[in-house]
């Protein structure tokens, strides 16, 4: 850092600020309040007030140029400082407008600060734009210019887009520069339109002034991004102008810090970065101008300058994008070595990043490094730790895993984020289980990551663990076992002779078993993730454990089920993993009993629920084995998904007269139609029922009086029966069949049925069917199915069974056939009703949905009928809403099909009904 | 490309601000400046001057009671931006004159235009310290001949 600058700026040193002489008294004390604020709040007060002040100019109808201007300053000034002055942003617009360059360079900064927050005023500035883009005046077009890249929307290009073009070719090169950032911003937001103009642009490359070359440099770094074939052939020139700016032929204004142009160079190195990607002909062709830029940029290296660093870095950036080259990857690898091992976190950072960049295409690279790299862990410096992290995830392999696995979890103990470090976690986790070599190592390193950060881990670990734990083997690495671990191996030393006695998944079991049984005896806060683990194994293996007895386990599970620091869901485990070991050791410990006593009153359903198991399963001690037999995790239970077993009981319910089971999508299919033949019948049942009081035959017109039930309240007022009784008999109706029926208490027909249905449930088939047939020869003459099994009967009158000989399971349904099924209907309804039933379902859906909305005429008739025959239908709803409901929909394609020949005896029943009246 | 470029004094207060991306709300705006100061202020010296903040990367550079702070995005690279922010306070050095943070102030306008001058679009467009200053002068000459 430059010494010099921290001298000069310095905040005390505001005596003889560059004050200029448009700046206001007023404007000037506010400003000085704004620099003695020393706090947010005291800052938030004074603007508040400012913009008081503000609205207050803002009222008055004309202000003077000067004046504006000095409160647009004063706005923006209130914007930066975060608070919203919309209210005024018009002034904005309007200083923007003066013929004066300052008013007018006010207005348009100003304006286009406040847009980012206001969309409105895109459109008011367009015109002053399009004004100022042909102006004499070179600044007023940079200005216009400049705004148009801070707010240009796609739909105002072409409003602009011409006047730009136009000033590309400017004499000027500030001007040119400027048009092509705007065209950079058109580009951006319209690529497509903008390509069509490359050529333009194209030529700019050669522009004599090398600034408007590397605007224009930006252009083709976009398009590189986007459509690299597209300017391949300019390869040659960026390599030129590269060549052309090393070699020290610019200009020397264009140098920093003896550096050439340092921005534009890493412009052309990222272009030549993106060109050259996957292509090798294009890179071979940057090879060499890529080595000489890196090779130039070491003479950049002077202290606290870090213009000659960046270049190097961009060509490391290249490098790695490029097609590889081994000779160009080495010394890449070489310069990021420069950077990790410098003095400044700067430069180490950039060469850690570097370095995980280049790993991936030459793994080489951090070979010499790795010490440095994992010293940067131990720096106070939390960027370049993080980035230390990234670098160490890549360069992890089989044989610096445990090393790295260390000093990760060693950095997460300092960490604080919760965020970052749930995903450090489970990256590690990730990284021990991919390049883990040794399953014992891998245990005992998820062991200490869950001591730590077991809160963090997701769950899924502790299935892996099982997984492992249970099918794993210890064999395959038993070789490197006696080099890693020889004072393990001579800790327990019985465990070791003891693992060459069984196979490899034993020793691994006996092995763990050791360590969870020991991780419980510690009886120590662990998170309870560990716990869990610790149990289940316990319980399963208890009886492999070579360091504990099993009475000593339980006595410790019995301990952690009291301990106050694990969670219910661990203390159920507990209680589990205890009736394991009981049954697979036969031993059993007087403190059972109380944990069962003091638990079995547990809040937690779950662990009541297990303590009862429990319980059960102790007084059972002969079939104990069957229930928890051991290792039972690898014992393959066969699941009989078809439920096999069940067929015969099934079948023997089918004979019986049960109904066939129908399928979750079926019923649904069902319910649907059900639901659209309700809305049906609703609507034409009105119509229908008169059909009955004009038939003399009194068993036609029960069937339709059926319809009716829906429309009214169920309750039955016994007085009306004799006047409906009266009506009907008025309108010449035999009610001899019915009054068999109607009762005082309300339809004792639909009763019969009820019951019978409820019988036929319990009773045999063959009985049902004879009842079934009695029923109906009673109560339907004319239907000519019924002969058959009472299934057809339920299918012929419910057009929904697509299947003659599906039985149906459901009992609502059921219920509604049957009585349908002793509707007496008419022969030649029946007929269609055939007819029907032939057709497919979903055909007679469709005509219904497509008939056609009543009339007012027909509405008008249906009130009329109505009043008229309230009585009647409150009679005859004494039935439950949804029972009749489905009655009319088994009615429902009668009423359909013979609406069109009741039509007419509806209006006869209408002229009888107003006669009535 | 560079999204922000900020100027924040040692409290924290803003002092000058430039977005290059648009859709930010004013609160947004100030919630993301106070976080990035925040942090930015709570770092020592010998640290490295990179912070990397949820998608983007800020570059920040102390001089004396004065922050520089640019946020970027993957792609830039962060020595070239820190070289840009020395770049920007040599030429605000050189138009004030011993530059001070009442300067940056009292001429917001021009600090504003010496920013325009030197980006757009997040793209760095100018370095040549003349060609930033040379529209300048011409604006202040205007400004002198205002009564």
């Amino acid at each position: 850092m430059s010494q010099t600058y921290i001298n000069k700026l310095n905040y005390q040193d505001f005596v003889n600020p560059n004050k200029p002489n448009y700046i206001t008294k007023e404007f000037e004390k506010l400003i000085r309040e704004i620099g003695d604020c020393k706090s947010k709040l005291d800052e938030d007060r004074l603007i508040e007030q400012q913009i008081i002040k503000l609205k207050k100019f803002t009222k008055k109808k004309k202000i003077k140029p000067k004046q504006q201007s000095e409160l647009v300053l004063r706005l923006l000034f209130c914007q930066l400082l975060g608070h919203d002055v919309s209210f005024a942003h018009i002034l904005a617009i309007n200083s923007s407008q003066e013929s004066n360059l300052f008013y007018k360079f006010i207005g348009y900064l100003a304006a286009s600060i406040f847009i980012s927050t206001n969309e409105d005023l895109q459109l008011l500035m367009i015109n002053s734009i399009q004004k100022d883009l042909k102006s004499d005046n070179t600044l007023a077009v940079s200005i216009a210019l400049t705004t148009i890249t801070k707010i240009i929307t796609v739909d105002m290009i072409p409003a602009v887009l011409s006047n730009v073009l136009i000033l590309l070719k400017h004499q000027e090169p500030l001007i040119r520069k400027k048009a092509l950032t705007a065209m950079y911003t058109f580009l951006k937001q319209s690529p497509e339109s903008i390509l069509k103009h490359q050529k333009d642009f194209e030529l700019m490359l050669d522009d004599k002034d090398i600034s408007v070359t590397g605007v224009a440099l930006d252009l083709f770094l976009f398009i590189s991004k986007t459509k690299p074939k597209t300017i391949k052939h300019l390869v040659v020139s960026f390599v030129e102008i590269l060549n052309l700016i090393i070699s020290g032929k610019l200009p020397i204004e264009y140098d920093y810090r003896e550096i050439h142009a340092p921005w534009i160079q890493i412009k052309l190195l990222k272009i030549l970065s993106y060109l050259g990607q996957d292509d090798p002909n294009t890179s071979r062709e940057i090879y060499q101008v890529v080595q000489l830029v890196l090779k130039e940029s070491e003479i950049g290296f002077i202290n606290g300058i870090f213009a000659g660093h960046a270049i190097m870095h961009e060509c490391i950036k290249t490098i790695t994008k490029l097609y590889p080259s081994t000779k160009l990857l080495e010394l890449a690898s070489i310069a990021a070595g420069k950077f990790v091992t410098s003095y400044s976190n700067n430069l180490k950072y950039l060469g850690i990043t570097a370095l995980t960049d280049l790993v991936l295409v030459y793994p080489e690279a951090t070979n010499k490094h790795q010490i440095i790299i994992v010293d940067c862990l131990e720096d106070p410096d939390e960027t370049l730790k993080r980035k230390t992290i990234e670098l160490l995830f890549r360069i992890t392999n089989k044989s610096n895993i445990s090393f790295i696995v260390e000093k990760m979890l060693s950095y997460l103990k300092t960490q604080k984020d919760q965020k970052y470090k749930t995903s450090l976690v489970s990256r590690i986790l990730k990284l021990a289980e991919e390049h883990g070599t040794n399953i014992k190592w891998y245990i005992l390193t998820i062991n200490k990551i869950l001591q730590i950060f077991g809160d963090l881990v997701n769950h899924d670990i502790v299935y892996n663990i099982m997984k492992l734990i249970s099918e794993g083997s210890l064999l395959e690495d038993e070789e490197d076992e006696e080099d890693e671990d020889d004072e393990e191996e001579k800790e327990s030393g019985k465990e070791g002779s003891q693992l060459t006695k069984y196979d490899g998944n034993t020793a691994l079991k006996i092995f763990s078993v050791n360590i969870y049984a020991e991780i419980i005896s510690l009886k120590k806060p662990y998170p309870n993730i560990l716990y869990q683990i610790s149990l289940w194994v316990a319980g399963e293996y208890s009886y492999l454990c070579t360091n504990f007895t099993t009475e000593e386990i339980m006595v410790n599970v019995v301990d952690l089920i009291n301990a106050f620091y694990i969670s219910d869901e661990t203390r159920a485990m507990a209680i589990t993993a205890l009736t394991k070991m009981v049954s697979h050791s036969g031993k059993y410990l007087e403190q059972i009993d109380t944990i069962i006593q003091k638990y079995s009153t547990s809040r937690n359903t779950d662990i009541r629920q297990r303590c009862f198991e429990m319980k059960g399963i102790l007084q059972l001690p002969n079939i104990i084995d069957n229930i928890l037999p051991p290792d039972s995790i690898n014992t393959d239970i066969e699941i009989d998904t078809n439920l096999e077993f069940l067929n015969e009981f099934v079948e023997n319910s089918l004979k019986n007269g049960g109904k066939k089971y129908i399928s979750k999508e079926e019923r649904i299919k069902m319910e649907n139609e059900l639901q659209l033949g309700i809305n049906e019948n609703k609507k034409k049942s009105k119509e229908l029922r008169f059909e009955a009081y004009q038939s003399n035959n009194p068993q036609q017109s029960s069937t339709w009086r059926i319809p009716q039930q829906n429309i009214y309240e169920r309750e039955v007022n016994n007085n009306q029966i004799s006047n409906t009784i009266e009506i009907e008999n008025s309108i010449s109706l035999k009610v001899s069949g019915i009054s068999q029926r109607w009762t005082e208490t309300g339809y004792s027909g639909f009763k019969e049925n009820e019951n019978q249905n409820i019988e036929n449930k319990k009773e045999k088939g063959e009985e049902k069917n004879t009842n079934d047939n009695n029923q109906n020869n009673q109560n339907n003459n004319n239907n000519n199915n019924n002969n058959n099994q009472n299934d057809n009967n339920d299918n012929n009158n419910n057009q929904i069974n697509q299947n003659n000989n599906e039985k149906i399971l459901d009992v609502k349904s059921f219920r509604f056939n049957r009585i349908g099924s002793k509707e007496p209907i008419l022969e030649e309804e029946n007929k269609i009703q055939e007819k029907n039933l032939n057709n497919d379902n979903n055909n007679n859906i469709t005509t219904i949905k497509q008939k056609p909305p009543k009339t007012e005429e027909e509405l008008k008739r249906e009130k009329t009928v109505n009043a008229l025959f309230n009585g009647v239908g409150s009679v005859r709803t004494s039935r439950k809403k949804s029972k009749s409901q489905k009655v009319n929909l088994n009615s429902k394609h009668i009423t359909k099909n013979t609406i069109e020949k009741n039509n007419e005896k509806v209006e006869n029943l209408i002229d009888l009904g107003s006669e009535k009246n | 490309m560079i999204k922000f470029i900020l100027i924040v004094n040692k409290l924290g207060q803003t002092r000058l601000a430039q977005y290059y991306t648009t859709g930010l709300s004013i609160n947004k705006r100030v919630a993301l400046e106070n976080e990035i100061t925040r942090r930015c202020l709570s770092r020592k010296d010998k640290e490295c001057s990179f912070l990397e903040f949820r998608d983007l990367k800020v570059i920040y550079r102390r001089y004396a009671s004065l922050f520089f702070l640019v946020g970027v995005d993957e792609e830039e690279n962060e020595l070239g931006i820190l070289e840009f922010i020395h770049c920007l306070v040599e030429t605000l050095d050189r138009y004030f004159e011993n530059v001070c943070e009442l300067d940056l102030m009292f001429n917001i306008d021009k600090a504003y235009m010496i920013l325009d001058e030197m980006a757009l679009n997040g793209n760095i467009i100018e370095t040549n310290k003349k060609n930033i200053i040379a529209p300048l002068h011409i604006i202040d000459q205007v400004s002198k001949k205002l009564k």
